[in-house]
């Protein structure tokens, strides 16, 4: 009895989780009972293929394909030896077919002097904590979608990218008045439902705000000013940077609230950096915030993003960063071509070497026609 | 994440080592709280080691440091590496922590 129950294989199979085992050529060797549960995948079916194999199919949720990439967690655990920290969403293909969203886990099997042979992967059916999410994702997309300002002297875009399926950042573009634009675009600190929930009631504080941002350093007063309120004894902050474009002139106001700096792209093609330091909402009352002015001149564009788009580490552990990302850009042939979100996203999944991007991405674009 | 933890009288000098980032900021919370629970006051972040901060790795900064002013403690950085520098500039949080170039420095601020 005792024998029975402290069995590898009795406890394994007993498991609410799906776990599976692979050699470090990826071939199946153990497939658990509540794996075929969970799948309808029989050991039969799947014990002697290579995971990568046309059978699992697992996919990251934005519908990318990670059996035989670098970006499959099994292998990339065996690869580097390391067991996942935070557990990853994918998508499996169940044997009827149908897409089966899971958590997964996965941690290398090493032998008795420390070498890696192998990997295990547990996994659980999402479905029910997904449909709450994507109910959450839905909403969050409503709050963001608003409608970009329709101007000949100007064009406004904005790109979206959450690393979860909700994320915590926030951008938005408003008109003041005949000539002049307000944006903000903010970075709650973390990501997940909590920076979701926060980027939600900042969406709040920005319609009630928005009409100071003819004056920014003002604008951010304010806001910071309701986000400690919003906070409370709760530690966190947003980073931001927010401003005031006059589409008559190309003149521009910025205020930074720890935001990364924004970037013009000059015409012929040339980067520069506006620096705007100033401190994070929501963490202290009363701080003051400045304005920094510059001119686009007909042709340039202003590129305002979220860390996420650069603060990005490849396998030697180096930072991609500011400049990193404005070569990339240069790269892309940009502002030639116009801004290519799944393009961009290529190039900073090539340079991390990782599964997926570490957290949300999101750009604002102003490209400035000129009269 | 590895932090050495030495002692210079009432001032502990905490070395945190490789990136402070969602990985590693939860590790460095727990170390840097449990540290204050236990009646220091004073801090010095020796930084000389620290590739790298996220903006978790920064809330968890704050957080002590607000713990610590409750106590009427003191918080110093000291020997921040380039990219953490300016991390600091770019949010001001170099207005309301002390940076020192060195630990001897920094222990100069006490």
């Amino acid at each position: 009895m005792q024998e029975q129950l402290t069995s590898s294989e009795v406890i394994l199979d007993s498991l609410s989780d799906g776990v599976y085992v692979c050699d470090r050529e990826r071939r199946i060797v153990y497939w658990s009972t509540s794996a075929q549960r969970i799948t309808g995948w029989q050991p039969e079916d799947v014990v002697g293929l290579l995971c990568l194999e046309d059978v699992l199919c697992h996919e990251d949720k934005d519908g990318h394909r990670l059996c035989g990439e670098e970006h499959c967690p099994l292998h990339r655990c065996m690869v580097t030896g390391v067991t996942t920290t935070v557990p990853v969403i994918v998508f499996a293909r169940g044997k009827d077919g149908r897409k089966i969203p899971m958590q997964v886990t996965a941690a290398p099997i090493r032998n008795e002097s420390g070498e890696v042979v192998g990997g295990v992967e547990t996994f659980r059916d999402v479905a029910p904590m997904l449909q709450d999410l994507e109910r959450a994702k839905m909403i969050q997309a409503q709050t963001l979608e608003q409608d970009l300002p329709a101007d000949p002297r100007l064009r406004f875009s904005t790109f979206y990218l959450p690393h979860d399926i909700v994320g915590g950042d926030y951008y938005a573009v408003k008109q003041l008045d005949g000539d002049r634009y307000g944006f903000l675009l903010a970075d709650m600190e973390g990501h997940g439902l909590a920076a979701a929930l926060y980027a939600m009631q900042l969406g709040s504080v920005w319609n009630q705000h928005f009409q100071l941002l003819t004056n920014p350093a003002g604008f951010a007063a304010g806001v910071n000013k309701e986000l400690v309120r919003i906070f409370g004894r709760v530690v966190t902050f947003a980073t931001a940077v927010c401003g005031v474009i006059d589409a008559r002139t190309g003149k521009m106001s910025v205020t930074g609230a720890g935001g990364p700096s924004p970037l013009i792209i000059r015409a012929n093609q040339a980067f520069e950096k506006i620096e705007c330091p100033g401190p994070p909402f929501g963490v202290m009352e009363d701080v003051p915030y400045e304005e920094q002015t510059v001119k686009l001149k007909p042709d340039d564009s202003l590129l305002l993003f979220s860390d996420g788009a650069f603060e990005i580490h490849n396998a030697r552990d180096e930072l991609l960063g500011v400049d990193g990302l404005a070569r990339i850009l240069t790269s892309l042939d940009y502002p030639r071509n116009q801004l290519n979100m799944d393009d961009l996203q290529k190039e900073l999944l090539k340079f991390s070497n990782d599964i997926r991007l570490q957290d949300d991405i999101t750009i604002i674009e102003v490209h400035f026609w000129g009269q | 994440m590895k932090i050495v933890e030495k002692r210079e009288n009432d001032i502990c000098i905490l070395t945190p080592v490789g990136r402070l980032d969602v990985n590693t900021s939860e590790s460095f919370r727990e170390h840097l709280l449990q540290v204050i629970a236990d009646g220091t006051k004073n801090i010095i972040l020796d930084c000389q080691s620290l590739d790298y901060i996220s903006s978790g790795g920064l809330r968890v900064v704050l957080e002590g440091a607000k713990k610590i002013w409750q106590m009427e403690g003191k918080m110093v950085l000291c020997s921040l590496q380039e990219y953490i520098k300016e991390v600091f500039e770019v949010t001001q949080f170099d207005s309301f922590l002390p940076i020192a170039e060195t630990v001897e420095e920094a222990l100069k601020e006490f």
